[in-house]
């Protein structure tokens, strides 16, 4: 009986927050944040020069972080099931330590990028 | 009142977590084809900032003069480009829906390693630099959209 009572609250929990994502349009900001955020890093690798820019979303609500691995940036909320994510191409970037910022500002400084803590 | 047998428990087990992960598939597959096609960044845009990378970047084929510190955008240095270079500067191992690159200039070729099929091409006029003079050249960029 208890099992079925933690997979009943886990379902409902995944569902209910998959649909309230969904239905405060969460997930669509958070996409366009994830794709956005990866094309700049690639834009700035198109840039000759050392760049300094400021994104200018307040991005207060969410978490942006850096997957070094696979190359990809990703968006989320605290608890999040589904991170959208995008891929970009690069290497040289010191990385994010703390995933929370109110303003993401990016230096390139001699074809390395890296952010602001 | 008579409790149900441990078997057509387990049944209704395996029957629930099929319909229920059938169901999760479907409400993820729903949302994530709308999501794509709202928040979409155009393919051409995309492409457009990797080319202008290779065109722009002194790590991949602009040229750059070393005495004075200045990169030439646009203006690609002859001696650079090679398919070392374009490794080093577009290096995608791992990555799926990056695109690929096929760059052809004269009878110089370097592609990229994810590049399969050429599903698009793109002929620009290139100012480069080579044997210190300048001249122009048409390059011709292949490019395998993932």
């Amino acid at each position: 009986m208890f099992i079925e009572i933690i997979i009943g609250v886990l379902a409902a929990y995944l569902l209910t927050s998959v649909a309230l994502n969904y239905g405060e349009q969460n997930i669509f900001l958070k996409t366009k944040l994830a794709r956005d955020i990866a094309i700049e890093v690639n834009t700035l690798y198109a840039v000759p020069g050392n760049i300094y820019l400021q994104y200018p979303q307040n991005l207060s609500d969410y978490r942006v972080e850096f997957d070094e691995n696979v190359n990809i940036v990703k968006v989320y909320q605290s608890i999040d099931p589904i991170p959208p994510s995008y891929n970009y191409v690069g290497e040289h970037i010191d990385y994010l330590k703390e995933y929370k910022k109110d303003f993401l500002e990016i230096n390139k400084d001699k074809n390395k990028i890296s952010f602001k803590e | 009142m008579e409790n149900p047998p441990v078997l057509s428990k387990v049944v209704a087990y395996i029957v629930f977590g099929f319909i229920f992960t059938g169901f999760c598939l479907l409400l993820s597959y729903i949302i994530t084809l709308e999501v794509t096609d709202i928040a979409d960044i155009p393919k051409d845009l995309e492409m457009d900032i990797f080319i202008q990378r290779f065109l722009n970047n002194p790590e991949c084929f602009a040229y750059e003069d070393r005495e004075i510190s200045r990169v030439y955008p646009g203006v690609i240095d002859l001696e650079k480009f090679k398919q070392e270079n374009l490794d080093k500067c577009y290096k995608i191992e791992g990555m799926q829906y990056v695109p690929g690159f096929k760059l052809k200039m004269g009878d110089k070729e370097i592609k990229s390693s994810n590049f399969e099929f050429s599903k698009q091409k793109i002929s620009k006029d290139i100012l480069i630099f080579k044997d210190n003079n300048f001249e122009m050249k048409k390059m011709e960029i292949e490019i395998d959209i993932k």
